[in-house]
């Protein structure tokens, strides 16, 4: 809310600007930002549109004394000024509100040193004013705009002050001069849409006294009698509707200080009428409607007008102020005549009963609607308007009554109105004063201090809450809720909030929970992700986090055609992020692709949630918890020291496979395997990937390169991505992160190579594990160091090589036990994998 | 005799011979080893005279133990010779780069959060992780947001298709959760999550965030302890010297609620961009828990009492380390990550 503080200075006595918006600030109104307008910006605060400040013996009221002509140009004119102390200026101006001939107008004149928005240019550029001729006549001072001075963007002519609004010689900032606060007002705090509601925060904080308005409009027009009747037809969507009549309405434009005050709230300056309730709207905080009597009567066809507040039917229609053409839903609500809806209740009048220039005779509303249903047709028609605004947060049933006042009021000074005596209403239910029970210790038991019962009282006082010892002699007070608190929901957690706001947060001591602290057991899979990104990062690998949003079109090629619905949402920011994901995938790989750009290795881990349909949790879906990973581009970057230059080859499927290797080894997991899927996965290359198998014979996931067609579809064309995405949680479930230590070997390994020349669809890691088994836990390790088929190797077959470590752990082997132990590992791959051991089985004919 | 002193001599002159080490050791194999030559001179102890024997044997042993001596020796000064020849060698360039290692590292929030969550773990909060996919009653309701409550404004949601689910715009309602999974029981956890709103994506708003909410939930738990906790935070995660400002605010979920504000350090309190000129950065929001969210949760809120705060990750990593664009986060650019 925009606080014009010459306007809020009217109800409460204020400190200064920097002073106010910290006090204002702390309490729970915050000030966001300030403008200043002639005056030099507050301190300490964000300024809304800089301006330098009006010279104060620079920039001054003055009067036109004669305006003469321009020798020289047809368009320009020479106004002679009184600016005060009988001294006089000659200027130029080419305004055309000025004529020849005229005098008496007050004008805002800028000498020269002034520094002013420049009128001439198409941006806003402040110029300083110096001395210039201007078809040569000597010009060291200029007649103002609207819009040079920063007021608004009216340059159509010059400003023109009211009678009595300013004597020559008066600096125009202490005339004009405004410092407007932005405050952000909470829900809580709803009462502060109006500035009343913000004086008397003021007047709390500082404990200046309050000057409210108590408005007695004097009714000279005759009894409103039956010609008016009003009714609600649900009053738990309208609590109190209340009609008033004014008639010898003059429609014109409003008072200028009316004008500004308006503007600086924030609120575009229309008609005396249309003003009046925007000014009484954010002065109070009610909102006004006026009606045009004439039109409801034209509506009415003679009969007596009668205003109904109800629930829209289906389908009924309403042409709304702004032009538009609405249908309404049932159920939002509407004013209506016995012809239809007049006005979108607390949300925008109707076109057909608009207030215009003609207008002569005025019905005004003031009523209070229920804040939901406001809600809903605002939302529903996406309208909102600063009177839905407040509506929607809650307005007191009480200020219907002092918001007509007012307005009624101010049209009679400012619109010659008259009004009419008595008022047309339905009020059904008053609400009752709420009393709320204050002991002093639930004060303490709250803040864990409490002022004493004297201060309470003073700070609760100040917001016009009633206090009464109570009656049962326990130290504390019964509160009476004023009606302005809508917002005391709970009572004592309210009040108290008020207390600590009031008081000050200062004064609550600092300390720690006491008492033992809880001992429920942690969740451990938060542990174990963090084990496991530390792992992952130890490995060399870069965490990366992308949107959980994304679209089917993203995810279609990476997930499989079993995979269940996606979540979807109902109001998407963009089409790319429509739904949840099912899988990391199409994240990591587009941050690989985005990557390969500029970094040479790509190496990117990420954790992150799938959200994947599931019976068992409907309708919410399982969040299963996943690690994607992709290596890309080179192996090592070249570097001055590397002895083998040659060793930097492209990142490939063994490369993942060997951190996947590494992680389930850091993390504890025994038994996870690699193999190939009964059928291809789409997403990789067909040749290229595997299933990852854990212990217990179900697939974690996969690994392998992503597919060269999908890589070029992609815009993918280097380096080649692999990939590999699996669950945590059976990963978890096996995982052993606290090892069991086995003793280190005292007695030494003896290694032996084993080469073999096997059929070319031989799998190595089955060779392996027969290597293991026949070696009956003498073999310790087997490391698989040479694959190669070509020169040398009968066609279709390989020649794979093995170094092998033997070792016992009571003994040290003899040769000949080694020997032994050796022998029964050849056989074992002649008779299972026909295998011919080189150097051994070669054949005579090859080498 | 004679063929013995002629076999030192010329074991010794071969030995003068060998210029290195490996030649020594050769001399070694050829002289004194297994098969040796000096072996075999005290093996053909057995094709001499009885009588000659014993002095044989004596000459025998002590042209042994020279040319072992004499070996040592050599070997020993080679030894020193080598090293000497090691340490004369010209010096190696320190100023050329060293090779690179393989360097992986944890993303910013995920630093940032476990900063957090250890300051909390001192403090005796257990992390607690709640779904991300919720209803509209445990987002809102439960926290005492009924349908059309204004304050539903502040937080603008994404709803999936199926009515009533959301993706939920704030950690809070793990509160809910953890209360109703513990009551009546003393609770002291924080809420790590990613959450999710309905915003446009700028340098200074995204539509997904990590939240950190605390709750302590006891008997005798008061607004005191609150501040106390929190200032513990600020001081643990930013420095001993940093100031603590506490504003009225408010959430629909406590009562009183607060906002924490520490002076900015960035620009010391003189007033920045970041501070908006007021010399104050907001830091987290906090209350004391809504009586009725507690009576939601299980609790009575006539016996007990609780607070809550709630922080932003990625706003504190912006702040620590001068990040003036939240999209960097998950923009997953190695020249940024790279930076961690």
């Amino acid at each position: 809310m925009k606080v014009p503080l010459g306007w809020l200075g009217g109800l409460v006595r204020l400190p200064g600007p920097t002073e106010l918006a910290d006090k204002l600030t702390l309490a729970g109104l915050e000030v966001a930002s300030a403008r200043a307008i002639g005056f030099e910006p507050p301190s300490g605060l964000r300024i809304d549109e800089p301006a330098p400040p009006w010279a104060t013996d620079k920039v001054l009221i003055c009067r036109v004394i004669r305006v003469d002509p321009h020798p020289d140009a047809e368009k320009l004119k020479l106004p002679v000024v009184d600016m005060g102390n009988g001294v006089e200026k000659t200027v130029v101006t080419g305004a055309p509100n000025l004529k020849i001939g005229d005098s008496g107008q007050i004008c805002v004149i800028g000498l020269t040193g002034s520094t002013l928005l420049d009128g001439h240019s198409e941006t806003k550029v402040y110029k300083t004013l110096a001395p210039t001729k201007i078809r040569g006549v000597l010009s060291d001072a200029m007649l103002c705009s609207a819009y040079e001075l920063g007021l608004s963007d009216d340059h159509d002519g010059l400003m023109f002050l009211e009678e009595g609004e300013g004597n020559p010689g008066d600096s125009a900032a202490s005339v004009l001069g405004e410092v407007v606060l932005e405050i952000d007002i909470l829900p809580n705090m709803a009462r502060c849409l109006s500035l009343v509601g913000i004086a008397r925060e003021v007047a709390a904080l500082t404990g200046a006294p309050l000057t409210l308005p108590n408005p007695k409009p004097l009714a000279t027009g005759p009894e409103i009698g039956s010609q008016l009747g009003v009714s609600i037809s649900d009053p738990t969507l309208c609590s109190r509707y209340r009609g008033i009549i004014l008639d010898n309405v003059k429609v014109s434009q409003s008072p200028g200080w009316m004008r500004r005050r308006l503007a600086a709230a924030g609120m575009r300056p229309i008609s005396n009428v249309v003003d009046i309730t925007n000014y009484v709207m954010i002065e109070l905080g009610q909102p006004l409607h006026a009606f045009d009597l004439d039109k409801l009567e034209a509506r009415a066809s003679g009969k007596p007008i009668h205003v109904e507040v109800r629930a829209a039917r289906a389908g009924e229609k309403l042409r709304t102020l702004d032009g538009q053409d609405r249908t309404l839903e049932a159920g939002m609500l509407v004013i209506s005549d016995s012809q239809g809806p007049i006005a979108l209740a607390g949300v925008m009048g109707g076109a057909d009963t608009e207030v215009t220039a003609t207008t002569t005779r005025v019905l005004l509303e003031g009523a209070t609607f229920d804040p939901v249903s406001i809600r809903r047709s605002a939302r529903a028609l996406q309208l909102h308007s600063e009177a839905s605004q407040r509506f929607t947060k809650g307005v007191p049933a009480e200020l219907a009554s002092m918001g007509l006042d007012r307005a009624a009021e101010l049209l009679i000074a400012h619109a010659g109105a008259t009004l009419r005596k008595g008022h047309a209403e339905t009020w059904p239910v008053k609400a009752q004063a709420k009393l709320v029970r204050l002991p002093h210790a639930s004060v303490e038991r709250l803040l864990g201090i409490a002022p004493p019962m004297a201060k309470i009282g003073e700070i609760l006082g100040a917001l016009d809450f009633k206090c009464k010892p109570l009656s049962d002699g326990e130290p504390g007070f019964e509160v009476e809720i004023p009606w302005h608190r809508l917002d005391i929901q709970d009572g004592v957690a309210d009040l108290v909030e008020d207390i600590a706001r009031l008081w000050g947060h200062a004064h609550i001591p600092t300390r720690l929970p006491s008492g033992p602290s809880p001992a429920a057991a942690p969740q451990a899979d938060l542990e174990f992700e963090d084990l496991l990104r530390d792992a992952l990062a130890g490995l060399g690998l870069r965490e990366m986090i992308s949107h959980s949003l994304s679209s089917p079109e993203r995810e279609e090629p990476f997930v499989c055609p079993s995979t269940g619905p996606a979540v979807g949402l109902a109001n998407p920011i963009s089409p790319e992020r429509a739904q949840l994901r099912r899988t990391l995938l199409p994240g990591i790989t587009e941050a690989a692709r985005n990557n390969s750009r500029h970094a040479e290795t790509i190496r990117f881990f990420e954790l992150g949630t799938a959200f994947l349909a599931d019976q068992a949790k409907a309708p919410f879906p399982r969040e299963e918890r996943r690690v994607g990973v992709v290596l890309a581009g080179k192996r090592t970057i070249a570097n001055w020291a590397d002895c083998q230059p040659a060793a930097h080859g492209e990142i490939d499927f063994f490369d993942l496979k060997g951190v996947l290797e590494t992680l389930f080894t850091a993390m504890g997991a025994q038994g996870v395997s690699f193999q190939q899927p009964a059928s291809p996965l789409a997403h990789l290359h067909p040749g290229r990937q595997a299933l990852i198998i854990g212990p217990e014979g179900k697939a974690w996931g996969s690994l392998g390169e992503l597919h060269p067609r999908l890589a070029r579809s992609l815009d993918i064309s280097s380096p080649r991505l692999i990939l590999a995405e699996m669950d945590l949680a059976p990963l978890q479930a096996c995982s052993k992160p606290v090892p069991r230590v086995k003793p280190v070997a005292r007695y030494p390994a003896a290694l032996r190579d084993i080469a073999v020349v096997v059929d070319n669809n031989t799998p190595g890691g089955n060779l392996r594990d027969a290597i293991l088994q026949a070696g009956g836990g003498l073999i310790t390790a087997c490391r698989l160091f040479d694959l190669f088929s070509g020169q040398g190797i009968a066609p279709g077959k390989k020649s794979i090589a093995f170094a092998l470590g033997y070792q016992s752990p009571d003994k040290t082997l003899t040769d000949k036990e080694i020997d032994q132990a050796h022998r029964k590992v050849e056989d074992h791959l002649r008779k299972q994998f026909s295998a011919q051991i080189r150097g051994k089985d070669d054949a005579p004919s090859k080498d | 005799m004679q063929v013995l002193d002629e076999l030192e001599a010329k074991g010794l002159d071969e030995l003068a011979q060998a210029s290195d080490e490996a030649l020594l050791r050769l001399w070694h194999g050829n002289w004194l080893g297994r098969t040796g030559q000096v072996p075999a001179a005290l093996k053909r102890v057995a094709e001499i005279p009885p009588q000659e024997r014993k002095a044989y044997g004596q000459a025998a042993n002590r042209v042994k133990e020279a040319l072992s001596g004499a070996y040592d020796k050599a070997l020993e000064r080679e030894r020193e010779a080598a090293l000497d020849r090691e340490l004369q060698a010209p010096p190696l360039d320190p100023t050329l780069p060293g090779r690179d290692p393989v360097r992986g590292g944890l993303h910013p929030s995920t630093q940032t959060l476990r900063r957090i969550l250890r300051v909390f773990g001192d403090l005796g909060y257990q992390a607690y992780r709640s779904r991300e996919v919720e209803d509209d009653e445990s987002n809102f309701g439960l926290l005492n947001m009924p349908p059309h409550h204004p304050a539903r404004d502040m937080w603008d949601t994404f709803h999936t298709t199926t009515p009533g689910l959301l993706l939920r715009t704030h950690t809070s309602p793990g509160q809910i959760h953890v209360m109703r999974e513990r009551a009546p029981a003393p609770i002291r956890v924080v809420l790590p999550g990613m959450c999710h709103r309905y915003e446009q994506i700028t340098a200074r708003s995204e539509i997904m965030f990590h939240q950190v909410e605390g709750l302590c939930v006891g008997e005798g738990v008061t607004m005191a302890d609150l501040k106390g906790t929190l200032e513990v935070f600020i001081r643990r995660m930013f420095g001993d010297s940093r100031k603590m400002r506490i504003r009225s605010s408010y959430f629909p979920f406590t009562e009183p609620s607060i906002e924490v504000d520490m002076d900015c350090m960035l620009c010391a309190s003189t007033g920045c961009p970041v501070c908006k000129q007021s010399g104050w950065v907001e830091i987290l929001g906090a209350g004391m828990v809504h009586p009725t969210v507690l009576r939601n949760g299980g609790y009575d809120p006539a016996r007990f009492s609780g607070f809550a705060f709630g922080m932003g990750p990625e706003r504190i990593t912006m702040l620590l380390s001068g990040i003036d664009d939240i999209r960097y986060f998950w923009g997953n650019d190695l020249r940024f990550l790279g930076q961690f």
